[in-house]
């Protein structure tokens, strides 16, 4: 196995990772009674399922080909594209960085290759969110991590366009730091607000859902800024099960089919999920054996039981899960794929590059069908998770409420209070864990950041709703071309 | 912890790899260099007694985040000589001179 850096099965392509550190030799019977399921030459040195056991080159040639297969069959990753990773430090995003580099060094060949112009390669860079002003501080070591990453993602043969570190805090605009209208005069800094913020929402699953909602603001914010068209996450198929039961147990059953796709077309930034099928032992176990150095970055869950978020039980239980049966993860996940995607997981293919109509910087997603009809969900201003129709229907119901008023009083000025407008448009599961206590909800509010205050679409797709409501009765549907007339 | 290397009969020389986090469990080392003494009347080691003697003379905090009960906590993966001890009878596998144990937890993937 070891290739002393000539080159060996383990490795893709023109880059060795193998180092030799001595040959270990095994005598006992068990290490020598199995090969590899694949190749039936190689030692089997991992139990992949419940009757797969492959070798180290087999793993890796296993996982790459599940990663080409969904980049290819799904169009997430196009010569046009501008790519931008979100790299952890852990294994799965350490995988997927590889992996990128792969397919990147072949696309680049091929655009030499080919005349010019015919074709080009992707634009790729990579992006860290710093999160260690959450962190406890005793965990936290943010320059040792900081230099360790650059390190990895910089200091190789293979480098991408950029590496950019991304603090947590810059999701709070330089503008919105002015002390005026809703904003409290007390809180003068990013580092202030943000702390605070943590500070209010007591529940610890509210702060863990929090700080991932923030992350993925400030990805998206740094991507739309630097013209990236596609964000890509090292999520497995662990990871979603993980979050498969962690919804569910939250009462997010609706929306969990949206982040769970290949493609996530809610965000001006669609994401795309390459590692959707890889599980997270498979991915930790190919970075050991390709010495894929990757970090281990504390988290708010980091030394705490599982007991203390509905997140890190529901990683306790699927871990507990997963050692009763190798296949279980996947089995979640694939049970949960079932559930019938958006329509903003399907980029719709036009002009031979997947394309997806976006709205600028807000949570509202639109697909071109082929009848150029547009369809829209609804989004949860804080987490962007489609709404249920019955939290549609509230949203609309509480806009006709107050369209009456208006109507009524003749003013466009309403006494319903911010915070109540606010919380009308959020999911009932974000209303439960952040705004919990009524007399917090505006103190919370005033210090969200503004990228999660904008509620300006939302309000002109609601009232289109509610228009289409109030003319429903007079539109005939054809049965033959199902085509709306309104007569 | 890390002694030298003289070989006893009453001792295994063994390397021991941390990774993932649990080295914070273990002072923030991620390898160690250790010597188990075989248990009176055992001619060898086995993963079981490795495991009771790391958590008893290695592991300095939160012993419930490495072990349950007698294996380890699951989400640890366990590679003996960079093999998935899933191959390799796992708690009754048996260890020999200079192999190579590792750790690596998968709780905080990404």
């Amino acid at each position: 196995m070891e290739c002393g850096g000539h080159g060996c099965e383990i490795c893709t392509g023109s880059s060795c990772s193998c180092s030799s550190t001595g040959t270990r030799t095994t005598s006992s019977s068990w290490r020598q009674s199995k090969v590899c399921y694949k190749c039936k030459e190689a030692p089997a040195q991992v139990a992949a399922n419940q009757t797969e056991v492959l070798c180290a080159g087999c793993l890796n040639t296993s996982l790459f080909s599940k990663f080409k297969t969904a980049v290819n069959t799904y169009n997430l990753i196009n010569p046009s594209d501008k790519v931008l990773l979100a790299f952890s430090g852990g294994p799965s995003s350490r995988v997927a960085l590889d992996y990128i580099f792969e397919i990147w060094e072949k696309a680049k060949q091929d655009s030499l290759h080919c005349s010019e112009g015919s074709s080009r390669a992707f634009s790729f860079g990579v992006a860290y969110v710093d999160e260690s002003l959450i962190i406890p501080v005793h965990l936290s070591n943010p320059n040792k991590h900081c230099e360790e990453l650059k390190s990895i993602v910089m200091e190789g043969s293979r480098r991408p366009d950029e590496f950019v570190i991304i603090s947590i805090e810059d999701v709070y605009t330089d503008a919105e730091l002015d002390t005026t209208g809703e904003c409290c005069s007390i809180h003068s800094n990013k580092l202030q607000r943000l702390q605070s913020l943590f500070k209010l929402v007591q529940d610890p699953t509210g702060k863990e859902d929090l700080l991932e909602h923030l992350r993925m603001q400030a990805l998206q914010q740094f991507a739309r800024k630097h013209g990236y068209t596609r964000l890509v996450l090292g999520l497995s198929a662990s990871r979603i099960a993980v979050k498969v039961i962690s919804e569910t147990a939250k009462g997010c059953g609706f929306s969990l089919p949206a982040g769970m796709q290949y493609y996530d077309g809610r965000w001006s930034v669609p994401v795309v999920l390459p590692l959707r099928d890889c599980i997270a032992k498979e991915l930790v176990l190919l970075c050991h054996y390709r010495k894929l150095k990757w970090v281990f970055i504390p988290n708010m869950s980091t030394l705490t039981l599982p007991q203390k978020s509905i997140t890190s039980l529901s990683s306790s239980f699927v871990s507990t899960l997963q050692e009763d049966n190798p296949s279980r993860e996947r089995t979640i996940m694939r049970t949960a794929a079932k559930l019938q995607a958006f329509s903003f997981n399907h980029a719709t293919a036009i002009d031979g590059h997947s394309s997806h109509k976006k709205s600028a910087s807000v949570p509202i997603s639109a697909v071109i069908d082929e009848k150029e009809e547009i369809k829209d969900e609804l989004l949860c201003l804080l987490c962007c998770a489609p709404l249920s129709p019955q939290e549609s229907v509230s949203i609309v119901t509480a806009f006709q409420i107050t369209e009456s008023k208006r109507q009524q009083n003749g003013s466009l000025i309403s006494d319903t209070k911010p915070s109540t407008h606010f919380l009308e448009k959020c999911c009932q599961s974000c209303q439960y864990q952040f705004f919990p206590v009524e007399e917090r909800t505006g103190e919370i509010l005033s210090i969200l950041p503004q990228t999660m205050k904008n509620s300006e679409f939302l309000s002109e797709k609601v009232k289109q709703m509610w228009m289409r409501s109030q003319i429903n009765d007079c539109l005939l549907i054809n049965s033959d071309s199902d085509d709306e007339t309104v007569t | 912890m890390g002694t030298d290397s003289v070989e006893s009969n009453d001792t295994v020389h063994l390397n021991l790899e941390f990774g993932g986090g649990l080295e914070i469990l273990f002072g923030s080392i991620k390898c160690h260099s250790v010597d188990i003494p075989l248990n009176s009347g055992s001619e060898k080691l086995k993963m079981e007694h490795l495991l009771v003697w790391v958590r008893d003379n290695l592991l300095q905090e939160r012993p419930e985040f490495f072990m349950k009960e007698k294996s380890v906590r699951p989400g640890v993966l366990v590679l003996i000589n960079d093999c998935d001890w899933e191959l390799c009878e796992r708690l009754n596998a048996t260890l020999e001179n200079n192999d190579t144990v590792v750790f690596i937890s998968t709780l905080h993937g990404g």
